[in-house]
C-alpha cells in the first residue's frame, strides 16, 4: 500500500552518516573568526582561508567559523570565496580574524563562475553577470531553491506555479523572446547542463498538474553560488539552451583542512493570505430563494433563522465567511541538512545529506524530499586531478494540488455557499443501501463542483521521483598554463504517479472509480573536453584562452495506463481494470554538437577584449543544415585603473558586448508524419512541417557601467541590453481547410531592450553597526517587429478568459478577450433587458501580462553578531485576469456581488438605438453574464502592481566566546526567517504572482492556490 | 615572466584541429535517424491507408460533440434543454472557442485522412467510392451549419490567398455529383476484391449496405433542396430510390464504439450539463410513446419524467423543477456505463421511410408503391422496433394513437402549453400531414439532433417553443435560430476567403438569423 511505503520513508529522517576524515596540522598558533557577507550580515560558508603566501588552508563552515593554524613567521590571512571581492588580514597577535566580504560585482579581481564552468576575473567580464552566494538561499529557505531569487536579481521575473511544495517555476530573464519557444533559461550544475524536462506544465483554464521541474528539487544548502548570465553575450558558449540566458550553480566542495561537519535546519510555518473576499449577508439559493441544493449565495438575506441543508440538518441561516480561511491549514515545513567536509591536498571530499518533509496548505498534501550528495575531488598528481559527484534525490508528493478547474478541491472551496457551515461540508460520504459509500454533496451529481473535503479525499494523486545526478571529470594540467579537461555527466529521473479516483465522484460518473497509473523516465547525458590556456604574452599582453567540444542528448519515455472503470469498486489494482487504455511515448531530444572557443586578450590588466565563437550541429534541422555558427565580441576597460580619477572614486568600469546565439529546436519537425493511434486506426499530421527548418538567432547587445564611490559605499552597476530574435520556430494558425490546422514556419524578429540597475549604499558603516542596502531596478520593452509578410498574428493560446497573441507592432504576452460591445462613440451598449451586449469574440484588448518594470530593495543592519535584513519587492504592471473573482461574482459568494442586490443595476450604458439605459437588471442576471467559466474578461482585468515584504531574517551569530574556544560546537547561528510577510500595497484581489501553469500562457488566477506566508526558525551549527 | 613556446601552441591547435575533425566525419552520422519520430509513419501502405479510414469515421461523426454538436444543435433541435449555468449557445450566444474545435475537428482531425484515401485508392473502386460517400456525410452536416464552407479547394492551400469557400449550392450540386458516381462504381464493385474490410467500422465490408446508405443520403439531401430547387430535388430523390434506399433496420448505420473510440453522448451526459426537453416532454406523454423510458430516465427528485424549456437563464436553471436533478437525462443506455460498447448513430431507415413519404406527398415518384400514410407508419413502426419495441400490438396502438401532446410541467414555473395539436393517427390535411412526417422523423432521429435541427428550419416541424430568453439581439427568442457563425480562427488565418464567403451569404451576412440557401420556406 502506498500509505505505509510513506510513512517508512518519513521516518528516515535524519539518518546521518558518519564520516571521519582528519587530516592533522602542524600549528605554531591558532586563530579563529567569522567571516561575513558584509551585503547581508550572514556568515558564509566555503570561504577559503589562507595564510598568506602558503597552500595552508581551510573552509569556513556553515555558521561562517573558521580555525586555523598559523606559523608565527606569517602575518596574514587570505580570505577568498567565490562570487566574493577577497580580503587579506594582518594577524598581528590576534587569534581572532574576523572578516566581512563584499560581493564581487564591486570590486576588481574577483573570480566569477562563468559558461562552461570556466571561472574568470570579475573585471574582464564583458556582461552583466550578477553572483549569489549560497546564504541568500539556505537561511529563508523556499523548497524550490529558484524562487529565492525573486526581488534579489534585476531583470529576473519568477512566477510561482500555484500547486504547493514541489511545483515549479517560470523563471524569465530579460523578457519573452520566443513566440512559441521555452522562454526559460538553462541551469547549469557545475559546469553540466541539467535536464529540465517534466511530466506536465499545469496551466490553461481546465488547468491540470505541475510536474515539477528539474531545478525544484536541489538542495538549497549545497548551493555555494549561483551566477545569473542573463544576456545572450553570457550564454553564449551554452549554445541552443543557453538563448535564454543561464543560471550556474556551483555546488560546496570539500575543502582540504579540518573536518568540518555543519548542519543546517530549520522548521517553517505557511499560511494562506490574499484570499478572495466573500460578503456575509445573503445566504444559499437562487433569485431571493433559499435552495438546499443550490451552488449559489443568491438567496434570501441571512436572518439567523433555521434552514434545512441538503444533508437534512438544521443549521441557522448564518454566514460563515472564514470558510475558505479554515479550510486551509498552517502547513509546516522541516528541512535538516548535514554536511560532512574534509581532506587533504590529495583528497578533499564533501557528503551532505538532506531532507525535507513540506505540508502544503491544503489538507491532504505533502511532501518528502531527500538530497544525498557526494563530491570527492582527487588530486593524483601535480599535472592529473579528478571529480566526481553523485548526487541521489529522491522525492515523493501526495496530492499536489492541480491548477485552474482541475484544482477541484480548492474550486470547491471558493465556490462553496456562505451560508454552509465547513463541518457539514466535513461529513462527505455517507453509506447507501447497497452499503457503497457515496459523496455528500447538496447539489449531488454537479459537472463542476463538488464537496471540496470529498475531493480531498476520495481524489488521489501520490508521485514519486528518484533522480540521479552524475558527473565525472578529468584534468590534466600539461604546464601551469595549460590544461586539458574532459568531462562527462548524467542527469536520469525516474518517475512514478498513482491517481484513484473514487467512485461517486462526479466528474468520472458512471464509470464509478479508476486508476490511472503513469511511469517516466527522463534523462539527458552531455560529454564536453575543454583545452584552457592561460599566459602572459608580453609584459603588458595576457592570453586566455579555451577551446572545446562537447556533445548533449537527451530522451524522454512514458507510459501511461487508464483502468478507465475498475470492476471491483474502490479497488484500486489495474488486474480489476474495467476498460485499460495505455499510452505510451518515446522522444528524443535533438542531439547537439559543438565546437566552440574563446579568448580573452587583456592589456595592462584594465582592457579586455573577450571573443567568442561556437558551432553547432543539431539534429533537429533538415539534412545536411545541420551546422550553425555564432560569435560574440566584447570589450570591457577598467576606466579606474586607466586614469587616475578623483579619490572618492574607487573604481570605475565600462563594457560593451555584442553575441550571437542560436537555438536549434526540436526534433521531428522538418517532415510529416501519420500517426498510428489505438486499436491500430491511422491518423494523420495536423501540423505543417518544415522542410527549410533554420536555427532560431538571438542577436544580442550590451552595454554597461560599474562604478563605485567613497570608500565602496556607494556603488552602481548598469546595464543597457537590446535583443532581436528573428527566424523563430514559430506554430502559426493555417486555414484548416488547408488540412493543417498549424504550421511551422521560421519567422519573426522579436526585439527586448531594457535597462537593469542595481545600486548599493552603505549609509552606516561602524565598528559594531553596519547598514547595507542595496536597490535592483529592471525594466524591460518588448516589441514583435515582424511575423511574415503575410501574417500579422500569431496565438499563444486561444483560452476560456483570454486570447494570448503575438501581434505585430504588439508585444509579447498581449490578452484579448470578451468585452463589452459599444457603439460608434464608444459607449458600451445593454440590450433591452438592461443586460451587458458583449462581443462573441474575443476582441477587447485586455493589457499585456509583463510588467512595466520591477525593483527591489535589500537592507541589511548588522551590529555585532545581530543581523536584520529585509527585502521589498515591487512590481509595476502587467495585467492579471481575476478568473476566480469571475466565478464567485456570478455565484453571489463574494462581496463585489453585493452590488445592486436588491434593486438591481442599471448599467451606466446605452441601448441599440442610442437611448440612455434605464432599466435595472438583476444583479444575478447581470454577474451570470459578465462572470461565470467564460467570463466577460474586460471586467476581470486587474493590474498585477503589487509591493511586498517578501523576505525579513533577523538572526545572531553565536560568538567563539560563547561557544568556547575549543567546544565541540565551533560555530552556530539562529535566525528567525520570514517570506512573503505582507504587502504593503496590490491592486489584484489576490497575489498576481500565482499563475495558473508555467508554460507561455501567463497572466491567469483561476482557482488558483492561494499564496501563502511564510514564518520559521532556522539554525546553523557548526562541529 | 615566461611566455609561450611554440610546442604548447601546437598543442593546443592539434586538439582544435583533432576536434573539428571528430565532428566532421563521424558524428552526423545518426543525425538523420535521430530526428526520425519512431511513433510516425512517413508513407502508406495499402493496409495503412484503409486503417485511416476508422479515424475518418470515428472523428467524422464525434467533432467536438459536446461543444459543437450537443451544445449547438442538441439545444437548437429542442431535443434537450441546458442545465449547466456556465453555457449561453442555448440563449443564441455563439462560443467561438468552441467553434475552432469544430473547424478544426472537422479539417484537420477527419477530412485528412478521407482526403488521403481518395488520392490514394484509383487501384481500389469499392474503398474510393466508400470514402467519397462518408466525405458527403461529412460536409453536409457543416454546410448545413454554416452555409458555405470550404469544401471544392479542401487541400488547396494558397499562400496569400487561403482556402476558398464555395456557395451552399455549388456544394450540394457537387454533393449530388459525388454520391451519384459512388453509387455508380459500387453498383459495379460489390464485391471488389480489395475493400475496406474490417476497417470499414460501419458495415464491416458489405459494400451493398454502403450502396443503400448513399441512396439514403442522396435522399435526404434532395428533400433538403426540395423547397429552393424542387425540379433537382424530385430527380435526385428519384434517382436515389431507383438506386435502392435503406427499408429495414438491418441497413441502419451505426458506428460500433470502444473504449477508447467511446460514445460521445454517454460521455457528456453523466455531466448533467442538459435535459429532456419540454418538447419531448409534452409529445411523450401526450402520445403515451413508448420510446420515452427507452431515450430517457425519470427525474432522480421525484421519479417523474419531466423536460425543461430552452434558453433558461443561470437564475431560472437553478429554481423550482428547472434543476437537472428535476428533470430527465437520458436514458442509462447513453450514460458513462456504457460509453464504451453503446453504438453511435448515422442513419436509419425509419428516416428514409419520412422522406419517402415527404416525396409522395410532393408527387415525386419515391413510394415503390407505398402511399404517404403507409411509408409514414413504416417509418414510425421501424423506429418503435429498432428501439426494441417489436410487440405489434403496441405499435399498432402507437400508429393509430388519437390522443394529443400535453401542457408540460406547469411545477417548472413556465405556463407551457401543448407543443403542437396533432396526434400520431395519420391526418387527412395535407399540411398536417407534413408536420406529422416531420414531427415522426424528429423522434426517430433521436439522438441525430444535427439532423434534427436541419429539418425544423427546412420544415418548420415540429414546431419549437420559444426560448425563456435570447441574449442574442439577431435572434428573437420565439424564432428559430438559422446557422452557425463563421468561426473566428478561420477569419484570422483565412481572412480574404471569409470575406469572401460574407458575400455568398447574401444581404443577411454572417449572422445567426441569416437563412441558408435551402432554407425557403416561410
Amino acid at each position: 500500500m502506498m500509505g505505509n511505503k510513506q510513512i517508512n520513508l518519513r521516518r528516515l529522517l535524519l539518518v546521518v552518516p558518519i564520516m571521519v576524515l582528519c587530516t592533522p596540522l602542524l600549528a605554531q598558533k591558532k586563530v579563529t573568526g567569522v567571516v561575513t557577507s558584509a551585503e547581508n550580515g550572514q556568515p558564509l560558508a566555503g570561504v577559503n582561508v589562507f595564510v598568506s603566501g602558503t597552500k595552508d588552508g581551510t573552509a569556513t563552515n556553515d555558521a561562517g567559523q573558521y580555525s586555523i593554524d598559523v606559523p608565527s613567521s606569517s602575518d596574514s590571512l587570505v580570505f577568498e570565496f567565490i562570487g566574493y571581492r577577497s580580503q587579506t588580514i594582518a594577524v598581528g597577535n590576534q587569534t581572532t580574524v574576523n572578516a566581512s566580504l563584499s560581493l564581487a560585482s564591486t570590486d576588481l579581481g574577483e573570480v566569477v563562475v562563468t559558461a562552461l564552468g570556466i571561472e574568470r576575473q570579475e573585471k574582464s567580464l564583458t556582461y552583466s553577470a550578477q553572483v549569489l552566494g549560497g546564504d541568500h538561499m539556505n537561511e529563508a529557505k523556499e523548497t524550490n531553491v529558484i524562487n529565492s531569487l525573486q526581488g534579489k536579481v534585476a531583470g529576473v521575473t519568477i512566477s510561482k506555479s500555484a500547486t504547493g511544495p514541489g511545483g515549479s517555476s517560470k523563471v524569465v530573464l530579460r523578457g519573452n523572446r520566443s513566440i512559441t519557444g521555452g522562454n526559460q533559461p538553462l541551469y547549469v550544475i557545475d559546469g553540466v547542463p541539467m535536464n529540465t524536462g517534466s511530466r506536465a506544465a499545469g496551466g490553461g483554464s481546465f488547468g491540470g498538474r505541475d510536474g515539477g521541474g528539474g531545478i525544484s528539487m536541489i538542495n538549497p544548502d549545497n548551493i555555494e553560488s549561483m551566477t545569473v548570465l542573463k544576456g545572450a553575450s553570457a550564454a553564449a558558449l551554452y549554445g541552443s539552451a543557453g538563448q535564454n540566458g543561464a543560471i550556474v550553480i556551483t555546488t560546496k566542495s570539500g575543502k582540504s583542512g579540518k573536518l568540518s561537519v555543519e548542519y543546517n535546519g530549520g522548521v517553517t510555518f505557511d499560511e494562506a493570505i490574499s484570499l478572495p473576499e466573500y460578503q456575509n449577508q445573503y445566504g444559499q439559493g437562487d433569485g431571493g430563494e433559499f435552495i438546499a441544493n443550490s451552488e449559489h449565495s443568491w438567496g434570501p438575506k441571512l436572518d439567523g433563522q433555521e434552514v434545512t441543508l441538503w444533508n437534512g440538518n438544521k443549521v441557522p441561516y448564518a454566514a460563515h465567511v472564514d470558510n475558505v480561511k479554515n479550510f486551509f491549514r498552517v502547513a509546516s515545513t522541516v528541512n535538516n541538512s548535514i554536511s560532512v567536509s574534509g581532506g587533504n591536498e590529495k583528497m578533499r571530499t564533501f557528503f551532505s545529506y538532506g531532507n525535507v518533509a513540506a505540508q502544503g496548505i491544503v489538507r491532504n498534501n505533502d511532501m518528502v524530499r531527500h538530497n544525498v550528495d557526494l563530491k570527492i575531488d582527487n588530486s593524483i598528481s601535480d599535472k592529473l586531478s579528478t571529480t566526481a559527484k553523485i548526487s541521489y534525490i529522491y522525492q515523493d508528493i501526495n496530492n499536489m494540488p492541480q491548477t485552474g478547474e482541475a484544482g477541484r478541491a480548492v474550486q470547491s472551496m471558493f465556490r462553496s455557499p456562505v451560508s454552509i457551515p465547513l463541518d457539514q461540508m466535513k461529513q462527505f460520504n455517507y453509506y447507501n443501501e447497497a452499503g457503497l459509500e457515496m459523496q455528500n454533496y447538496w447539489n449531488p451529481g454537479s459537472s463542476i463542483l463538488a464537496n471540496p473535503y470529498w475531493q480531498l479525499n476520495r481524489e488521489l494523486f501520490y508521485e514519486k521521483k528518484d533522480r540521479v545526478l552524475g558527473l565525472f571529470q578529468v584534468k590534466y594540467a600539461f604546464t601551469e598554463w595549460l590544461d586539458f579537461q574532459v568531462r562527462g555527466s548524467i542527469d536520469k529521473t525516474i518517475e512514478h504517479t498513482d491517481n484513484r479516483v473514487y467512485n461517486d465522484t462526479y466528474y468520472f460518473k458512471g464509470l464509478g472509480s479508476t486508476y490511472l497509473t503513469g511511469d517516466y523516465r527522463r534523462q539527458s547525458t552531455n560529454l564536453d573536453a575543454l583545452l584552457s590556456l592561460r599566459r602572459d604574452l608580453s609584459e603588458k599582453f595576457n592570453l586566455s584562452a579555451y577551446i572545446g567540444g562537447s556533445l548533449q542528448q537527451g530522451q524522454a519515455y512514458t507510459l501511461t495506463v487508464d483502468a478507465n472503470g475498475l470492476n471491483k469498486i474502490n479497488f484500486f489494482d489495474m488486474m480489476n481494470a474495467k476498460n485499460p487504455l495505455t499510452d505510451d511515448s518515446f522522444t528524443q531530444d535533438p542531439q547537439v554538437q559543438s565546437l566552440y572557443g574563446s579568448a580573452t586578450l587583456g592589456y595592462n590588466d584594465y582592457l579586455f577584449l573577450d571573443v567568442t565563437a561556437r558551432n553547432d550541429w543539431s539534429s533537429a534541422l533538415p539534412r545536411d543544415s545541420w551546422s550553425y555558427f555564432y560569435p560574440s565580441i566584447g570589450l570591457t576597460g577598467i576606466i579606474s585603473e586607466m586614469t587616475t580619477l578623483p579619490s572618492w572614486i574607487n573604481y570605475g568600469k565600462l563594457r560593451v558586448s555584442m553575441a550571437y546565439s542560436g537555438s536549434g529546436g526540436s526534433a521531428y519537425r522538418d517532415r510529416n508524419y501519420f500517426t498510428v493511434g489505438r486499436g491500430g486506426s491511422v491518423g494523420t499530421p495536423t501540423t505543417r512541417s518544415l522542410p527549410t527548418y533554420k536555427p532560431e538567432i538571438t542577436k544580442a547587445f550590451e552595454v554597461g557601467a560599474e562604478w563605485r564611490f567613497f570608500d565602496n559605499r556607494f556603488g552602481f552597476d548598469v546595464t543597457y541590453y537590446n535583443t532581436d530574435t528573428k527566424n523563430q520556430l514559430i506554430t502559426l494558425a493555417m486555414p484548416a481547410a488547408s488540412l493543417f490546422s498549424n504550421q511551422y514556419i521560421n519567422a519573426g524578429l522579436i526585439n527586448n531592450s531594457g535597462v537593469e540597475a542595481m545600486v548599493d549604499v552603505t549609509p552606516v558603516r561602524t565598528e559594531n553597526f553596519t547598514w547595507d542596502a542595496s536597490f535592483n531596478f529592471a525594466k524591460n520593452i518588448n516589441k514583435v517587429i515582424r511575423l511574415t509578410d503575410e501574417v500579422e498574428r500569431a496565438i499563444i493560446v486561444d483560452d476560456r478568459q483570454v486570447l494570448e497573441v503575438v501581434d505585430v507592432g504588439g508585444s509579447y504576452g498581449d490578452m484579448y478577450g470578451i468585452g463589452w460591445q459599444r457603439d460608434a462613440q464608444g459607449r458600451p451598449l445593454v440590450s433591452d433587458t438592461g443586460a451587458p451586449l458583449l462581443t462573441s469574440g474575443k476582441t477587447v484588448y485586455m493589457g499585456n501580462y509583463n510588467p512595466n518594470y520591477t525593483l527591489g530593495f535589500n537592507n541589511t543592519l548588522t551590529y555585532k553578531g545581530i543581523s536584520l535584513s529585509f527585502l521589498l519587492d515591487y512590481r509595476n504592471g502587467g495585467t492579471v485576469i481575476a478568473g476566480t473573482q469571475a466565478l464567485l461574482d456570478s455565484d453571489g459568494h463574494s462581496k463585489a456581488s453585493l452590488r445592486g442586490r436588491e434593486e438591481g443595476i442599471v448599467l451606466d450604458a446605452y441601448t441599440v438605438d442610442g437611448q440612455k439605459n434605464t432599466t435595472a437588471i438583476p444583479a444575478q442576471k447581470y454577474f451570470g453574464a459578465i462572470g461565470e467559466r467564460y467570463p466577460a474578461s474586460e471586467f476581470y482585468a486587474r493590474s498585477a502592481t503589487n509591493l511586498r515584504l517578501r523576505e525579513l531574517v533577523l538572526g545572531y551569530s553565536f560568538s567563539p566566546s560563547i561557544l568556547g574556544e575549543n567546544g565541540f560546537i565551533r560555530g552556530a547561528r539562529i535566525s528567525l526567517v520570514g517570506r512573503n510577510l505582507f504587502f504593503l500595497h496590490k491592486e489584484a484581489p489576490f497575489d498576481p504572482e500565482v499563475v495558473t501553469g508555467t508554460g507561455n500562457y501567463q497572466g491567469i488566477e483561476y482557482n488558483s492556490l492561494p499564496s501563502t506566508r511564510n514564518i520559521g526558525l532556522n539554525l546553523k551549527l557548526m562541529f | 615572466m615566461k611566455y609561450p613556446r611554440i610546442t604548447s601552441i601546437r598543442i593546443f591547435a592539434g586538439t582544435a584541429l583533432f576536434l573539428l575533425v571528430l565532428c566532421w566525419t563521424g558524428c552526423t552520422k545518426n543525425f538523420e535517424e535521430r530526428n526520425t519520430d519512431p511513433s510516425g509513419l512517413e508513407t502508406l501502405t495499402t493496409e495503412d491507408m484503409k486503417a485511416l479510414f476508422p479515424t475518418a469515421v470515428y472523428n467524422g461523426w464525434n467533432v467536438a460533440y459536446q461543444t459543437s454538436q450537443n451544445l449547438l444543435a442538441g439545444m437548437y433541435s429542442q431535443y434537450y434543454f441546458c442545465t449547466q449555468p456556465a453555457f449561453a449557445t442555448h440563449r443564441y450566444v455563439m462560443n467561438q472557442q468552441w467553434l475552432t474545435s469544430l473547424w478544426t475537428g472537422v479539417y484537420v482531425s477527419a477530412m485528412p485522412s478521407l482526403v488521403n484515401i481518395i488520392k490514394q485508392s484509383n487501384e481500389y473502386p469499392a474503398i474510393n467510392a466508400i470514402a467519397r460517400i462518408w466525405k458527403v456525410w461529412l460536409i453536409h452536416r457543416y454546410t448545413d451549419y454554416f452555409g458555405p464552407i470550404p469544401y471544392s479547394q479542401i487541400g488547396n492551400y494558397v499562400e496569400g490567398e487561403g482556402v476558398a469557400y464555395d456557395a451552399q449550392k455549388d456544394i450540394y450540386y457537387d454533393l449530388f455529383k459525388e454520391l451519384d458516381e459512388a453509387t455508380a462504381i459500387l453498383e459495379e464493385n460489390l464485391d471488389a476484391a480489395v475493400s475496406f474490410g474490417q476497417q470499414d467500422w460501419i458495415y464491416r465490408g458489405d459494400n451493398a449496405k454502403w450502396l443503400k446508405f448513399a441512396n439514403t443520403l442522396r435522399l435526404r439531401l434532395a428533400l433538403r433542396i426540395s423547397f429552393v430547387e424542387p425540379d433537382k430535388a424530385k430527380t435526385e430523390a428519384e434517382a436515389a430510390i431507383a438506386g435502392g434506399v435503406m427499408e429495414e433496420n438491418t441497413d441502419n448505420a451505426f458506428i460500433p464504439a470502444n473504449p477508447a473510440q467511446y460514445n460521445s453522448l454517454n460521455r457528456i451526459s453523466g455531466w448533467n450539463e442538459f435535459r429532456m426537453s419540454a418538447n419531448f416532454e409534452s409529445l411523450f406523454k401526450g402520445y403515451n410513446d413508448p420510446r420515452m423510458p427507452i431515450f430517457f430516465e425519470p427525474a432522480a427528485r421525484d421519479g417523474e419524467f419531466r423536460g425543461g424549456r430552452s434558453g433558461l437563464t443561470q437564475e431560472d436553471q437553478a429554481k423550482g423543477y428547472n434543476t437537472y436533478s428535476s428533470t430527465s437525462n437520458v436514458a442509462p443506455r447513453f450514460q458513462p456505463n456504457t460509453q464504451g460498447t453503446e453504438p453511435m448513430w448515422v442513419m436509419y431507415a425509419a428516416e428514409a421511410c419520412f422522406l419517402r413519404a415527404e416525396g409522395v406527398l410532393n408527387g415525386w415518384d419515391v413510394g415503390g408503391g407505398m402511399t404517404a400514410e403507409q411509408l409514414y407508419n413504416k417509418g414510425i413502426e421501424l423506429s418503435l422496433k429498432q428501439w426494441d419495441i417489436t410487440d405489434q400490438s403496441v405499435i399498432d396502438t402507437y400508429i393509430n394513437g388519437t390522443s394529443l401532446p400535453i401542457a408540460p410541467a406547469p411545477e417548472n414555473g413556465w405556463d407551457t402549453p401543448p407543443l403542437t395539436d396533432i396526434p400520431v393517427k395519420f391526418s387527412t390535411d395535407p399540411e398536417k400531414q407534413r408536420e406529422q412526417i416531420g414531427t415522426q422523423k424528429w423522434i426517430a432521429l433521436f439522438p441525430g439532433d444535427m439532423e434534427a435541427w436541419a429539418e425544423m428550419r427546412r420544415t418548420g416541424y415540429p414546431k419549437m417553443y420559444p426560448l425563456i430568453q435570447s441574449d442574442n439581439p439577431d435572434m428573437p427568442k420565439d424564432q428559430m435560430i438559422r446557422r452557425i457563425l463563421f468561426v473566428d480562427i478561420d477569419r484570422q488565418s483565412n481572412g480574404k476567403a471569409v470575406a469572401a464567403a460574407e458575400a455568398l451569404l447574401g444581404p443577411g451576412g454572417d449572422k445567426v438569423s441569416t437563412r441558408l440557401w435551402w432554407d425557403v420556406k416561410e
